[in-house]
Order: C-alpha cells, then sequence, then structure tokens
C-alpha cells in the first residue's frame, strides 16, 4: 500500500493543501523540506489525525490551540460553522484505491479568548471492492478498514520521529521488543481467544459443581489455585517489566557517565590520599623530631671522639705493654721505702735494697688507683665509640625515611591535583546523582530478579496442583452420569486452551527469529562498513545485541548513525514480519547524524524506497549539501514548506 | 498481509501443528475467523462453535 495523496483543508496552518505523491522513476522517495514553525511536523499529525483521530507529535501546550486554520476562523462570521478535514488516498497493492476522510465541525465564537465550539467528528472511508463497486464505511467499520492499512497498535513503528530511531535502544527494553512482536504478530488475538476460553471452562465447572458438593468443593479449591497462580503470573509480568526499566534506567545512567569521571570512587580516593598525606605529614615531622634527638644525643660525644679514641689508644697500649694492670703496688713499695722496713719479714733494709725501691719506682708512672680508673673506664670508652659508629647508621636511615616521606607527599599531591584536573569542568553533583541512580537502579534489578525467580518457583508449584486438581475433578465430574455432556465440553476447551498456549509460544518464536534474520539481512544490506559487525542478534528474552566483528557486544558504542540504521532495520523487519507493507513517515530523519554519515544514511533510504514508500520530513539544516546530493536526484517529488507572511498558513511548493 | 487482516503465519502455525486433534485445530482457526470479526455476543458464539464441534467430532 501508498499514501497517493493527502489533502488538508482548514487543518492548522495548513488551509487549503494537496500533497500528491507521485511516484516517478524507481524509488518511492518523497522529501518534504521545511523550517522549524512551518508546521512540517503536521503532516505526520494530519495522517494520524485522519487515521486514528488524535495527534501524538503535538506538545501539549500545541493540543490546546484549535484543530481549525487561524485565518478559517477569521473568515467566519459570529455563530456560523467552519470544518477541518483531512483526506488521504491509499493505493492497494492490488490497485484499488481507498479514501480515509475526518472531517470536525466547529461553531464559531469572536470574542477575546473565546475558542470555537467543537460540534463534531465524523469519519468515514470509502473503499472499491474487487468488483470496482464503491463502499463507504463509518464508525467502527471505518476503524476497521485503518486498521487494514496500519494498525493502530502497530503505527509508531511506520509514522514517527526520527528522534525514535536516536532512542530506540534506550526505549527498546527487551519487554518492548516484546511488545512489538506480541502485536505485529497478532498474538493478541490468539490470547484473546485463550481469554474467552478459560472463562467458558470456568462456568462450564461452576455449571458442573452446582449439581454436586463435592465438585464444588474440588472446583473451588482449583480456581483458587487458579486465581492464585494468574496473581503470580500478574506479579511475574510486573516484575519482568520493572526489570526491563531498571535495566534501561542502568544503561541511561551508564550512557551519561560515559567519558565521565568517577566521582564518587574520585572523592574517596581524594579523601584517602588526604588523610594519608595527614598521616605521612606526621611521620615526616616524627622523623625530623627524630633526626634532631638524634644529632643532639651525639652531638655531645662526637665532639669527645679524638680524646675518647686517644684514651682507648692509651689504655690499650699499656695494656699490650703489660703496663696494666701493674704487678708491683707502687704504694706498697713506697710505703716500705719510706720507714726502711720490710713490710713481709720486719728486717730492716740496706741501702742497696732502698735504692733498687727507688729505681723500681721510677718505673712506675700510675699509681694503682689511676690504673684502676683506667682500666674500668676503658668499657664504656669503648661503648661511647661503638655509638658514635652507630650514629652514622641511625643518621643514614632517619635520613632515608625522611627522603621516603618527603617523596610519598610529593606523589599524593600529584595525584591530588590529578583528581583535581578530572573533577574540573564536570558537574560533579550530576555525575553522583547518576552514580546515586545507577546504583539504586541495580539494587531494584536484583531485587526485582529474585522475585521473578522465586515467583517462578511458587508458580511451578501451583501449577502442579491445578493439574491435579483438574484430573480430581475430571474424575469427579466422569463419575456423574448426568454430567456427561458437561465433561466433554470442558474436556474439549481444556484441549483448546492447552492448544492455544502452545501455538501463542510457537509464533512468539517463530516472529522473532524471523524478525531478527531480517533486521540482520538489512542492517548488513543498508551498512556501509561491512567488515565492522558480524550478527544481530534477539535473544529469548527479547534483548538485542550488535555482534562486532571481532566477537563483542558493541550497541553502546557504535556510533549514532550506526545504531539509527539498526533501528530503522529492525522498524523495517517489523514491518516485513507484520505483512503491513504500508509507507514509513520519518520526520526529520537525520538531525542527530553527523553530517559524515548523512551520505550513508541517503543511501540507505533509496535503497528501502526501491520497496517500500518512504516519505522524509527534513528541516534545511538537515537536508545539508551530502543529503541534497544523495536525494535531489532520486526522489519521486519534493516539496518545500513555507510560511506565509500572516504566520497564519503554510504552503507547499513543488520543487 | 496484503490488505487481509489475518496473520497468515499463526493459520500455518496451527495447520502444521502435528500433536493436537484436528476437531482442536478446526475449532480454533473457526475462533480465529470469529475474532477477526470482533464479535461483540462471543460467549455464545463460543458456545456454539463447541457445541457444534462436538456434535461434529461424535457424529464421526
Amino acid at each position: 500500500m501508498r499514501i497517493d495523496s493527502l489533502t488538508m483543508n482548514n487543518y492548522r496552518q495548513f488551509k487549503n493543501v494537496d500533497i500528491n505523491f507521485n511516484l516517478a522513476g524507481e524509488n518511492d522517495l518523497h522529501v518534504v523540506i521545511g523550517k522549524n514553525g512551518t508546521c512540517k511536523t503536521n503532516i505526520l499529525n494530519a495522517i494520524n489525525w485522519c487515521l486514528y483521530g488524535d495527534e501524538p507529535h503535538f506538545s501539549k501546550e500545541s493540543q490546546r490551540l484549535p484543530i481549525l486554520n487561524v485565518e478559517a476562523i477569521n473568515n467566519t462570521n459570529d455563530g456560523h460553522y467552519c470544518s477541518v478535514n483531512v483526506m488521504v488516498y491509499i493505493k492497494t497493492n492490488q490497485g484499488k484505491y481507498m479514501s480515509f476522510e475526518r472531517k470536525a465541525k466547529y461553531k464559531i465564537q469572536k470574542g477575546d479568548g473565546k475558542q470555537p465550539i467543537h460540534q463534531g467528528t465524523e469519519f468515514q472511508v470509502e473503499a472499491t471492492d474487487d468488483d470496482n463497486n464503491t463502499k463507504l464505511f463509518s464508525d467502527e467499520k471505518a476503524d476497521k478498514q485503518v486498521e487494514r492499512f496500519v494498525p493502530k497498535k502497530i503505527r509508531e513503528f511506520f509514522f514517527f520521529d526520527g528522534e525514535r530511531l536516536d532512542h530506540y535502544f534506550k526505549e527498546a527494553t527487551a519487554q518492548n521488543m516484546r511488545h512489538a512482536i506480541f502485536n505485529i504478530s497478532q498474538i493478541d488475538l490468539i490470547e484473546r481467544i485463550e481469554k474467552r476460553m478459560v472463562i467458558l471452562s470456568k462456568e462450564l465447572r461452576s455449571e458442573a459443581g452446582k449439581q454436586n458438593p463435592a465438585i464444588e468443593k474440588t472446583r473451588e479449591s482449583l480456581e483458587n489455585y487458579e486465581n492464585n497462580a494468574e496473581e503470580l503470573v500478574k506479579r511475574i509480568e510486573e516484575s519482568t517489566k520493572q526489570i526491563g526499566i531498571a535495566k534501561e534506567k542502568v544503561k541511561e545512567c551508564e550512557d551519561n557517565l560515559k567519558g565521565m569521571p568517577d566521582v564518587e570512587k574520585l572523592e574517596s580516593e581524594r579523601k584517602k590520599y588526604l588523610n594519608d598525606r595527614d598521616q605521612k605529614k606526621d611521620n615526616l615531622k616524627e622523623k625530623f623530631k627524630q633526626k634532631n634527638s638524634i644529632l643532639f644525643d651525639y652531638g655531645k660525644i662526637i665532639n669527645f671522639w679524638r680524646p675518647i679514641n686517644q684514651v682507648i689508644e692509651i689504655i690499650e697500649d699499656k695494656i699490650s705493654k703489660k703496663e696494666l694492670p701493674p704487678n708491683i703496688d707502687a704504694d706498697l713499695l713506697n710505703k716500705i721505702y719510706n720507714s726502711r722496713i720490710c713490710t713481709v719479714c720486719g728486717t730492716k733494709l740496706s741501702e742497696d735494697a732502698l735504692q733498687n725501691i727507688a729505681d723500681l719506682l721510677k718505673t712506675f708512672k700510675l699509681s694503682k688507683l689511676i690504673s684502676i680508673e683506667l682500666l674500668t673506664s676503658l668499657s664504656p670508652l669503648k661503648a661511647l665509640k661503638d655509638k658514635i659508629e652507630g650514629f652514622k647508621i641511625d643518621i643514614e636511615k632517619v635520613k632515608r625515611d625522611i627522603i621516603q616521606y618527603e617523596k610519598d607527599l610529593a606523589e599524593i599531591d600529584k595525584k591530588l591535583s590529578n583528581i583535581d584536573k578530572m573533577l574540573s569542568g564536570y558537574d560533579e553533583n550530576k555525575i553522583k546523582q547518576n552514580h546515586i541512580d545507577r546504583k539504586k537502579w541495580e539494587l531494584i534489578l536484583e531485587i526485582e530478579q529474585q522475585k521473578v525467580g522465586s515467583f517462578k518457583l511458587q508458580l511451578l508449584a501451583f501449577k502442579k496442583k491445578i493439574e491435579e486438581l483438574k484430573k480430581e475433578l475430571e474424575r469427579e465430574i466422569g463419575r456423574e452420569e448426568r454430567l456427561k455432556e458437561l465433561r466433554k465440553k470442558i474436556e474439549f476447551c481444556q484441549k483448546a486452551v492447552i492448544f492455544v498456549e502452545k501455538i501463542k509460544d510457537q509464533i512468539m518464536d517463530q516472529t522473532r527469529k524471523k524478525i531478527e534474520l531480517r533486521t540482520k539481512e538489512i542492517f548488513f544490506e543498508l551498512l556501509w562498513k561491512k567488515g565492522t559487525f558480524k550478527d544481530v542478534e534477539i535473544s529469548d528474552s527479547y534483548d538485542l545485541t550488535l555482534i562486532h566483528a571481532l566477537g563483542y557486544p558493541c550497541l553502546g558504542s557504535v556510533s549514532a548513525a550506526e545504531r539509527e540504521l539498526l533501528a530503522l532495520s529492525f522498524t523495517l523487519a517489523l514491518h516485513e514480519v507484520s505483512g503491513f507493507n504500508s509507507p514509513i513517515l520519518i520526520d526529520t530523519p537525520v538531525a542527530r547524524i553527523d553530517e559524515e554519515h548523512r551520505e550513508n544514511f541517503g543511501n540507505a533510504f533509496i535503497r528501502v524506497s526501491k520497496n517500500k514508500q518512504t516519505i522524509l520530513l527534513f528541516n534545511p539544516a538537515e537536508y545539508s549539501q551530502e543529503i541534497s546530493n544523495i536525494l535531489d536526484d532520486n526522489c519521486s517529488c519534493r516539496f518545500a514548506s513555507k510560511l506565509m507572511t500572516n504566520e497564519f498558513e503554510t504552503t507547499l511548493e513543488v520543487l | 498481509m496484503s490488505g487481509a487482516q489475518l496473520n497468515e503465519e499463526i493459520m500455518k502455525t496451527i495447520r502444521d501443528s502435528s500433536d493436537t486433534d484436528k476437531a482442536v485445530k478446526d475449532f480454533v482457526i473457526a475462533l480465529i475467523y470469529e475474532e477477526i470479526k470482533d464479535p461483540s455476543k462471543w460467549t455464545e458464539i463460543y458456545k456454539k462453535k463447541i457445541d457444534s464441534f462436538i456434535n461434529a467430532m461424535e457424529d464421526k
């Protein structure tokens, strides 16, 4: 299907505008270029309003303004009526035409602050059938025709703002991916059947229970377990949703912190370094004290170094000459010499003997007391000498310690200065908040994962009990002949429910695998760097992973252009698998892509438009020379939207 | 899907399912066709379908 034309009458700034998306050449590519404020985005809103009755791409402020063109309001008399209508003409794959038209009627009120009063909205669809008969549909039937074009629940994959591509993998958590796959593969239809069959099964069991109190008792017990199991399933879903959100938030925090210093860690390091610095400064002071103390202590004895050495040398010399210790007591000889009597035998000494004693006395230079003094002072003197020798060792050690502490302090100052440099220029509070948030979400993630684990175990036990009770109920109902018909119905319903559950799982899995394969194929077809990536995976838990050629997951580190291309590939894969070959309309498709990659993206759109109608809404800055060179000669139509001087009307010119 | 509302993949998966009674498969397919019409009185329709499929099974 493709949009053949779009007509807007009195729709916001579009007073009377027709856009014909004529196909010329092999690319069904259409470009609208318009400055911001020229209501370029209103083309996206007009299509949404016509098909679904809402304008999702407006700010809340804009939505408060009347949908009716201001000039049309001004040109309508007070109390008269004025309408806004948008028509979308579709050409189906079978070459048939369909038109969707939404018309809203307003009563005009003149006066300050008075808004037009909404009188009602009509929506109708005109379609030709296989026999070329024209049929008109309105109300619910008209809505169902829209569902054949692009179902409302998956429209965001067809008509969207390019920003969506940039944010895609922030938003596309596993839960969102699952949801998208669920919607496009029409599992909701199967699920509806499952739910309705479960309701009917319960009704049938309840009927059986009315016939027999024993059956009723088992039925009640079964229903309790089923309700509890249902509650657990809801809790698992809720926790799974929370896990998805938490994962998304953790990723968001990590993205915000990418390239940012880890403030908390740095601050903790800084604190540690400051403590270390204080400690080392104290130690250094202590070492200086120690040094002074050593110098003071040794200073005294160092001054006597030479005399001490000389005295030791003298004493040791005397010892070596056997002068110390003395053999004879000089005091005793003096006493004998003076008394002239031998103190041993009492005889009077001769003159010769006295002369001998006098000669002997001359050989004694030291008295006994002095000799003893000298001998006893040798050890302390040697101890002092040893101590002086130890001075060198002690003072060297202290000096070494002082040098080491000074080095350590210089190193700490360097580190502190580095931390300050790292932190300067960043919003520390913002970074800190991101760290706090990341911790918070990591904790939530852990708690919710534990909950899911616990709930699943409980659910398993409940399911076992449910199966037992079902069999028991089956036996009890089987015993009652009068409930034979009811039993058949219950059994049949149960079989159908089991089958539907199985089909649901199979289709989900098949769809996931198909989307994975097509995303990969489209991505590699559109990608400009062929050797960089190896694979695209969508896991059983619906996490999308881009695998680098070297084998590691790299979605978080690829360029915005590559990320957006992957999102576009995924979107196109969803289109294919959903079976809705409807157009894709993207507002500001390359606004977030750098100049270098715009050319690549332009080429990608050309390739996409060979098989699918592609409508791109650019602002002039975005439609840079790079894009213009690529798209100008390859698109079917180009339009420029211009705001008239009265600022109430936008026109579209074909370029 | 080319303008049709039903995802043919669902029908194919049902038809290819080997370990289920044909009656159950046909019953689910019939319900899918009913669901496409988005019936307001689904209870009646479902009950009738259950009866008719059980009767058909017994007739065989």
